[in-house]
């Protein structure tokens, strides 16, 4: 299918999406198997960007539609399908993550900033080159080399980093996502950009 | 009355929500002041913010590319197979 056929598709399933719901709420295999063709590739994506794993991913959003099935009739019309199906595979690929959650995680401290008794952060370093970054936004080994690195960060802090910032959900609902407290989401988000950029600043700096 | 003047450890430390809008108004403006006279600072909020792009960028080109591919059948046909149970 090509993109403008799927957009097709979709524009017509957003249009006509309360009888969609209805069918799929009477039990309708044919508005299921829609369901599972039209939006399963983009839940397949997510959660492969949480997992790593393309069998965990596989897994997470078969989990995923199996929930869908079992609780369609809780679809309330509050927000759409598609932001409904979104929140399932979210939970789906974070129930794989607690449930193979089982070795400490490595701490992060030292790529964090390091800063002098006084407040002075302890070698600044270079700035960012903005035509270095300018040019990794559409090169695509540089978009590999930060997906790699976003994959070095432990999972605790990969995960809230692909929530906040990629699935742009806001800190309440990533709090009770995680089961977390919001203050802990937002220490645990910084902590998780900071380590990134440092994983990031030899690619990026300035060359002196 | 509190100094008006932070460290870049203090600064560093509250960024997340200085660029979220979430500091109260007077901590707010002492980052505002620190950025005027650290140039050090300025260039780390920028990588920070580049950094958010960056993974942003990197991580959505996937979800482009997953989304132009169909779910493989076999997994439409295993998900299907299990509806219901």
């Amino acid at each position: 299918m090509t993109d403008k056929a799927a957009l097709g598709v979709v524009s017509a399933i957003c249009a006509d999406e309360a009888a969609l719901v209805a069918r799929l709420r009477a039990g309708d295999d044919d508005a299921f198997a829609d369901v599972v063709r039209t939006f399963g590739g983009r839940m397949l994506a997510v959660t492969r960007r949480m997992l790593r794993n393309e069998e965990d991913a596989r897994d997470a959003v078969q989990d995923a539609f199996a929930s869908v099935a079992r609780s369609v009739a809780t679809f309330d019309h509050s927000c759409r399908l598609a932001t409904w199906l979104h929140r399932i595979v979210v939970n789906a690929a974070l129930m794989k993550i607690r449930r193979r959650r089982r070795k400490p995680e490595d701490s992060i401290d030292e790529l964090m900033p390091r800063f002098y008794a006084d407040g002075h952060r302890i070698d600044p370093g270079p700035a960012w080159d903005d035509s270095l970054v300018e040019k990794a936004m559409v090169s695509a080994d540089s978009r590999e080399l930060v997906r790699r690195a976003i994959d070095r960060l432990p999972e605790s802090y990969r995960t809230v980093i692909v929530l906040r910032d990629i699935e742009d959900l806001d800190t309440e609902e990533t709090a009770r996502l995680l089961e977390i407290t919001p203050s802990a989401v937002k220490v645990r988000l910084h902590r998780a950009r900071q380590a990134l950029r440092t994983l990031l600043d030899p690619h990026f700096r300035e060359r002196r | 009355m509190s100094d008006p003047m932070i460290s870049c450890q203090e600064f560093i430390r509250t960024l997340a929500d200085f660029l979220a809008g979430e500091l109260p108004k007077d901590q707010h403006e002492r980052g505002e002041l620190h950025l005027k006279i650290c140039p050090y600072c300025v260039d780390y909020l920028k990588s920070y913010q580049l950094t958010i792009k960056l993974g942003a960028e990197a991580m959505r080109e996937e979800e482009e590319n997953a989304e132009s591919a169909e779910l493989p059948e076999g997994l439409v046909e295993v998900i299907l197979a299990g509806k219901g149970r």
